[in-house]
């Protein structure tokens, strides 16, 4: 009979687990108030309310086109916005919204040289403020360092800060799958308009398969066990991982393409509407931060970007974590907010 | 669940993770991704294009029609914005431009 309490524990772990996994979807993210400021086709800027602003410049904040925006803003206590916003920055978010299959034909020039620099307008307008700061994390920091790679000191960008972001994959994972020859992405983005951000999920969840398809859960049900499991933690992080919009086909073909099979950004054979991305353009001030355990990003994808650049004032960061939990981990608070704080606040006046 | 036993599933599992990422990451898998994604593509495809059909000879609009219709509203939108832009070039001034 003294199997009985621990039948009963692990029936009700088992219970609570999937009662966490079950209501997931239900977390509340990107809880922060703010204001729409401005929108265009499916791109939304927002501002995020505050009244200690502080600094300047203000900081428009740029993620990628997989996934959604909301893992700036993960949840209460949580948040980068929050921290910002707590350091007296003024905060915008350029949400790229849910592309439908009217935006197949959506490439990467309408990200560089439309969205974004209408963004940066509109933020100017608003904060009153000459210059901006661009924060790009992953696709979002190449997005930006195109824009300064074509735009060079005529941006209204100040200072530059790319998180984990792809400039060239050589030696990738991703780079393996989609760059070899045979995987045809015109025969992708001719049958589909959209690339379904499930598939996108699958494939980097496949990059670990283990751990994200296994260790992650059976981690959990252990925590649960254990009485140590974060229930706020988990739920929301798992909400927005599973919230996968699709990359409209024109833009991901110009992606693969350029990026990966070509790697273009840094063969410099980059154009937009004509106008080459030329990397030695970028004069801003640059901060780039790359994750130690990053496998959708390593930190030699990043690098090759600080050989290029003309820059006068270059910090570079390499520190230890994960693609997103590098800046949405619970270390996240203690570990990189204050360096990026710090960062911005002795670049961020005047 | 007892240490010995903890120690034992993690020490699998890191082995077993460890197996997996040299698997996905060699040339035999990558090609059967390959494949196993164009035939995901061409299956949803032809599966999209039936039942657009199916709903067209219902003379109902399909997901076609919509697109199109939507595509039309973007590049209204694009238009306006244009507009705007010239609007706000023209209110600045020349000093301004």
């Amino acid at each position: 009979m003294t199997q009985v309490p621990g039948i009963r524990g692990a029936l009700a772990a088992g219970i609570e687990t999937a009662n966490i996994l079950l209501t997931a979807p239900d977390a509340r993210i990107g809880t922060t108030p703010r204001d729409l400021v401005w929108s265009h086709r499916k791109t939304t800027l927002y501002r995020y309310r505050s009244t200690e602003r502080r600094h300047r410049v203000p900081v428009l904040l740029v993620f990628a086109l997989i996934n959604r925006p909301e893992i700036f803003d993960l949840r209460p206590g949580n948040s980068f916005v929050e921290y910002l916003l707590e350091q007296g920055f003024d905060v915008y978010l350029l949400d790229w919204g849910v592309p439908g299959a009217e935006d197949a034909e959506t490439g990467l020039d309408y990200y560089v040289c439309d969205a974004l620099p209408w963004a940066m307008r509109e933020v100017r307008r608003c904060s009153g403020a000459d210059s901006v700061t661009l924060l790009g994390w992953c696709i979002g920091g190449t997005l930006c360092a195109l824009h300064a790679a074509l735009e060079g000191s005529r941006s209204p960008a100040r200072n530059l800060i790319l998180l984990t972001t792809p400039i060239d994959p050589k030696d990738s994972l991703y780079r393996t799958w989609v760059g070899r020859d045979s995987f045809d992405v015109q025969f992708v983005t001719d049958k589909w308009d959209v690339v379904p951000g499930v598939g996108i999920d699958v494939a980097n969840k496949l990059m670990k398969p283990v751990a994200n398809l296994w260790t992650t859960y059976r981690r959990l049900a252990q925590n649960v066990q254990d009485g140590r499991a974060d229930r706020a933690a988990f739920q929301s992080m798992q909400k927005w991982i599973s919230d996968n919009p699709p990359f409209p086909a024109r833009a991901f073909r110009e992606w693969v393409t350029w990026i990966y099979k070509e790697r273009r950004l840094v063969n410099g054979g980059l154009r937009l509407r004509g106008r080459r991305a030329d990397l030695r353009r970028i004069t801003q001030s640059l901060l780039i931060v790359t994750a130690g355990s990053d496998h959708i990003v390593p930190r030699a994808n990043t690098t090759p970007l600080l050989d290029q650049v003309l820059s006068a004032d270059v910090t570079d960061l390499a520190l230890p974590g994960g693609h997103i939990g590098l800046m949405a981990g619970s270390g996240a608070r203690n570990r990189i907010w204050p360096e990026l704080g710090e960062w911005l606040a002795a670049r961020s006046s005047g | 669940m007892p240490d010995a036993l903890r120690k034992m599933v993690d020490a699998v599992e890191g082995r077993a993770a460890a197996a997996m990422e040299q698997f996905v990451a060699g040339e035999g898998f990558s090609e059967l991704l390959v494949r196993v994604t164009e035939n995901v593509v061409a299956v949803s495809r032809i599966s999209s294009d039936v039942w657009d059909l199916t709903l067209r000879n219902l003379r109902l609009a399909g997901r076609g029609d919509i697109d199109r219709l939507a595509g039309h509203l973007l590049r209204t939108e694009d238009k306006l914005e244009m507009l705007l832009q010239a609007f706000e070039r023209q209110e600045a001034g020349p000093d301004r431009q």
